[in-house]
């Protein structure tokens, strides 16, 4: 595969860049109001993860309930309209 | 003698020609005339021989002829009553064979009916499931308060298992 060389040579002070400096993960909260501090801290001592990253909360109105929480492509999904796929998927299984 | 006409000497004269005529005759004629007439005879009793065979054979060769024709008669009927015995074998088999064709079609066709009424069923069940399930979404969209959306987060969370990521 030819790569053209300018891009190869950026590629590759990013990856460095990357790797020298330690970021700090990113995580997204998204819920269908702002959660409280009480409630972030619950979230921390189930996940791991959620003490050592920096959480950005977001407002999502199409979620009925619960939260959904992101890190990069991993995703944890909370909230009561997977509980609601999963009611579907059981249902239709049964029937 | 004169008187009565008869002349003698004329009468031996015609007696002694007749007589030479006679040997004359014998002699030379009469064999190969007689010896012709046999010929002739021979020929048309020879002839007569050949019309009588000709005939008792022309009569041999037409009762030949007939009895080759009932023989033959005879053998085109048993061939043909074998060829409609064997015609019949063979329409009751070419029957059987698409009564057998026709029933394996209609039990593929009910097979297929089934199975598109099952795949059918299955696509209702699925739909009825999804509405339904979007009926209760709507509902409960509609129907929770902020607070209720609260309590039930804060459930959900202190609920989560543990995870180690």
């Amino acid at each position: 595969m030819i790569i053209e060389p300018k891009l190869k040579a950026d590629l590759k002070a990013y990856l460095l860049d990357r790797l020298k400096t330690k970021k700090v993960a990113k995580v997204v909260v998204k819920a269908p109001y702002l959660l409280g501090d009480d409630e972030i801290q619950m979230l921390k001592q189930r996940i791991e993860m959620l003490g050592k990253a920096t959480i950005h909360q977001e407002i999502d109105e199409s979620i009925l309930a619960g939260c959904i929480i992101q890190f990069g492509s991993q995703v944890i999904d909370l909230s009561l309209n997977s509980e609601l796929q999963t009611l579907e998927h059981i249902l239709y299984e049964t029937v | 003698m004169e008187n009565l006409g008869i002349d003698v000497k004329l009468i031996v004269a015609q007696m002694v020609s007749f007589g030479v005529f006679y040997l004359v005759f014998k002699k030379f004629i009469s064999g190969p005339l007689f010896g012709f007439l046999k010929k002739q005879k021979e020929q048309e009793e020879l002839r007569d021989k050949l019309a009588g065979d000709l005939e008792k054979r022309s009569a041999q060769l037409e009762e030949k002829d007939k009895a080759m024709d009932k023989e033959r008669k005879a053998a085109l009927t048993k061939a043909i009553a074998a060829s409609k015995k064997e015609a019949l074998v063979v329409k009751a088999e070419i029957v059987a064979e698409a009564k057998k064709e026709a029933e394996a079609l209609v039990e593929a066709a009910k097979t297929q009916i089934q199975a598109e009424r099952e795949t059918m069923q299955k696509d209702m069940r699925k739909q009825i499931v999804e509405i339904c399930v979007m009926i209760v979404e709507k509902a409960l969209h509609d129907y929770l308060t902020p607070q209720a959306r609260k309590d039930i987060t804060k459930h959900i969370i202190e609920q989560a298992p543990k995870a180690k990521i």
